[in-house]
C-alpha cells in the first residue's frame, strides 16, 4: 500500500493585508502545519504494522522555504513532491485542492491522509474539497483509525477498508469506506512523534520532487489571486466590548444573586 | 437575490443554527430556498416557513447507513445548476463543513467560512470573517462565475419569526442515487449518553475550567447549571484532563455556543475558549486572578473562589424557592 500524506505550510499572519495579493502578508517563519504531523504519524504508525510500501508527502506553497516539508520527511516519510512557486500566493481552495489533487493523482496512494484543519485557515474544507477533486471518498475528523489493507500486494490494494470514529458536535460516530480514501486527523487520533537527530540527518538526502504548475496541466491563471474566487475587502476592528461589572469581596455571592433577579436571570 | 440555506436535520427538525440562518438568509434576500435530505417534509416546513423560508426541497433519502456528503452534494449541485441561486449558505458542522467544501470543488464556486454575518452592499454579498484569534474582522466577498458560498460559524444568527409567513412550497427533489452514495458506511452514532439539552441550544450555560481543581468539583458546576435553568458546560483543559467528556467542551474546537446566560467558573478565558462563547447574550466570570483575560470579554467579572461562591448562590437561590430568608 501507498499513502499519499498532505501536508501545509503554515505562516503567522500580521494583521495587515498585502496590497498585491489582498491576503495577510506573512510575518515571521513557515512551519509544518500542527495537525499534519498526526497525519504523518498515522502513516509512520501504519508503516510499522506492515503492509504500507511507500510515504509520499506533498504539499503546495508559495513559500521557497521547504524546512516543513523536510520535517515531515526526517519524522519518516520516503519522498516528497511538492509545488513551491511564488504565484501560489494568493490561492484559495479551488486552487490549492486542484494543486493538491493533480500532486496525488501521480502518486496512486491507496490511501490519502492529512491533518483536519489547518492552524492557519480554521477551515476544516480542504479535505472535502480534495477528495471531491480525486473522486475518492472522505473520512473527516478521524479521532481513530484502523486499516485493513485487504489484498495487498506489490500492484496495490484491492478491496480494503478504512474504519475510522469520527468525532462530531453530539459525540462519536463509527464510518467504514473502501480504499483509497481521503482520512482527515483529529487531534485526539495520536500523539505525533519528534524527529530523531538521525531522522533529521536522513531526511537531506531523501528525495524532494519540485513540480511546475504547468507541468500539472494547470496554468498561472487557475492559481494565485487571479485563480481565487474568493476575495478580501478589507480588515477592521471588532467593536469593542463595554467594561465589565465588578463584584469582589465577602458579599460577592449576595451580590450576584441580587443581579441575577434584577436582570431576571432567575424568577 | 436569491439564497439557498442547506438544512442539516437533528433528528426530524432543523438544528437552531440552520433555522437562525434561515431568518438571516430571509433578511438580506427576498427568495430563500432550503434543501435537506429529509423523509418527511411537513415538520420542516413550518419551522422553516416561520423563519422565512419560501420554498422546502427535500430528497428523499432511502438509504439509512449511507453517508449523506455525496447525496447532499448531488442535491445541491442540481438545485445550483437548475435555479442559479446566487449564493448557498451553510451553518457549519463537520458534516456541513464537508458538504460545502465538495460542493465548492465541483461546481468551482468560492467559499468564504467561519462567517459571523453576512449583508449585501451595492448588490454584492460581503461576508464578516473573525481572524488572527478574532482580533480583527475581516471583510470577504467572492468573485468569478458560480454561488457564493458561505459556511456561518455557529451561533451566528438568532431565529426571527417573519410575521404571517405563508405556508411554503414544498417538493421533492427527484436525484438519481449514485454508487458513491454508498462508498462510506456509518453505523449508529456512540452519541453522548445525556438526554438533556444541547449545548448549542441552551438558552442558559455554566461552564467549569481548570479552577474546579478537581474531577468531582463538576457537580458544583451541575448544581448551579441545574439551578439556573441551564446546561453544564466546561473548557477544555477539563476535558484534556478526562474529567469530563468532549461532548461537555465549550471552545473553538468543541461546540461553539450562543445561549442568553453565560456563566464562566475558574475559566481564564484563552482564546480557543473565548472563540466558543464570547457571543452569548451576557456572559458572567467567575475567577479568582482579578487578571484572567476573561475579566476582558465578560459584562460580570466576579473576583472570588468559585468554592466559596457558588455554594452560597445555591443557598440563596435555594432560599429564594423556598420563600425563607437564608440570613
Amino acid at each position: 500500500m501507498r499513502i499519499g500524506v498532505c501536508v501545509k505550510v503554515v505562516h503567522p499572519r500580521a494583521p495587515e493585508l498585502d496590497g498585491r495579493t489582498g491576503r495577510l502578508l506573512p510575518a515571521g517563519n513557515p512551519a509544518l502545519n500542527a495537525l499534519d504531523r498526526n497525519a504523518v504519524e498515522a502513516a509512520l504508525r501504519l508503516r510499522e504494522a506492515g503492509g504500507v510500501e511507500e510515504i509520499v508527502v506533498v504539499a503546495a506553497t508559495a513559500s521557497a522555504n521547504l524546512a516543513p516539508v523536510r520535517e515531515a520527511l526526517a519524522m519518516g516519510a520516503d519522498r516528497a513532491a511538492v509545488v513551491a512557486d511564488p504565484s501560489m500566493e494568493g490561492s484559495d481552495l479551488l486552487a490549492v485542492s486542484a494543486v493538491l489533487a493533480r500532486l496525488l493523482d501521480a502518486e496512486h496512494p491507496d490511501l490519502v491522509l492529512m491533518g483536519g484543519q489547518a492552524e492557519d485557515s480554521n477551515g476544516a474544507v480542504m479535505p472535502s474539497a480534495l477528495a471531491e477533486r480525486l473522486g475518492m471518498p472522505v473520512l473527516s475528523q478521524a479521532a481513530r483509525l484502523a486499516v485493513d489493507g485487504g489484498g495487498v500486494d506489490g500492484g496495490g490494494v484491492d478491496g480494503g477498508e478504512v474504519v475510522v470514529d469520527r468525532q462530531t458536535e453530539t459525540g462519536y460516530e463509527t464510518l467504514a469506506a473502501v480504499l483509497p480514501c481521503v482520512v482527515a486527523v483529529a487531534d485526539g487520533l495520536n500523539v505525533a512523534r519528534y524527529p530523531t537527530m538521525k531522522g533529521r540527518t536522513d531526511a537531506r538526502r531523501k528525495p524532494v520532487a519540485l513540480v511546475r504548475i504547468a507541468d500539472l496541466g494547470l496554468s498561472p491563471a487557475d492559481v494565485g489571486v487571479e485563480g481565487a474566487r474568493t476575495v478580501v475587502h478589507g480588515l477592521v476592528d471588532p467593536p469593542a466590548r463595554s467594561e465589565a461589572l465588578r463584584i469582589v469581596g465577602a458579599d460577592a455571592a449576595d451580590e450576584l444573586v441580587a443581579l441575577l433577579v434584577a436582570r431576571e436571570y432567575v424568577s | 437575490m436569491k439564497v439557498l440555506v442547506h438544512v442539516e436535520l437533528r433528528g426530524d427538525t432543523p438544528g437552531a443554527d440552520t433555522v437562525g440562518l434561515v431568518s438571516r438568509a430571509a433578511a438580506i434576500a427576498d427568495d430563500v430556498e432550503v434543501v435537506a435530505l429529509a423523509p418527511r417534509t411537513e415538520a420542516l416546513a413550518d419551522a422553516l416557513a416561520r423563519s422565512g423560508a419560501r420554498r422546502v426541497s427535500t430528497v428523499a433519502h432511502g438509504t439509512t447507513g449511507v453517508s449523506v456528503l455525496e447525496a447532499s452534494v448531488d442535491a445541491l449541485e442540481r438545485v445550483c445548476r437548475d435555479e442559479q441561486p446566487d449564493a448557498v449558505f451553510f451553518a457549519a458542522s463537520v458534516r456541513a463543513t464537508d458538504v460545502a467544501a465538495a460542493l465548492a470543488a465541483r461546481l468551482g464556486a468560492g467559499l468564504n467560512w467561519d462567517l459571523t454575518d453576512i449583508r449585501v452592499v451595492d448588490g454584492e454579498l460581503r461576508g464578516t470573517r473573525p481572524i488572527l484569534g478574532d482580533s480583527k474582522l475581516a471583510e470577504v466577498g467572492w468573485k468569478g462565475e458560480g454561488p457564493s458560498l458561505a459556511l456561518f460559524r455557529p451561533g451566528a444568527f438568532a431565529r426571527v419569526d417573519v410575521p404571517d409567513a405563508a405556508p411554503p412550497e414544498v417538493r421533492r427533489l427527484d436525484v438519481t442515487p449514485r454508487d458513491a452514495w454508498a462508498r462510506v458506511t456509518v453505523s449508529e452514532p456512540t452519541a453522548q449518553p445525556d438526554t438533556g439539552p444541547r449545548l448549542d441550544e441552551a438558552e442558559v450555560i455554566v461552564s467549569g475550567g481548570r479552577g474546579i481543581g478537581a474531577p468531582e468539583h463538576l457537580e458544583l458546576i451541575r448544581e448551579l447549571a441545574r439551578a439556573l435553568g441551564g446546561v453544564a458546560g466546561v473548557s477544555m483543559p477539563v476535558v484534556t484532563q478526562g474529567w469530563a467528556p468532549y461532548s461537555m467542551q465549550v471552545g473553538q474546537t468543541g461546540t461553539i455556543v450562543r445561549p442568553r446566560l453565560y456563566v464562566a467558573c475558574g475559566i481564564s478565558g484563552q482564546l480557543q475558549h473565548r472563540v466558543g462563547m464570547e457571543r452569548s447574550g451576557a456572559i458572567i466570570a467567575i475567577n479568582t486572578d482579578p487578571a484572567a483575560p476573561i475579566f476582558s470579554f465578560c459584562d460580570v467579572a466576579v473576583v472570588g473562589d468559585l468554592h466559596a461562591i457558588i455554594p452560597r448562590v445555591l443557598e440563596l437561590l435555594r432560599a429564594r424557592t423556598a420563600g425563607a430568608d437564608p440570613a
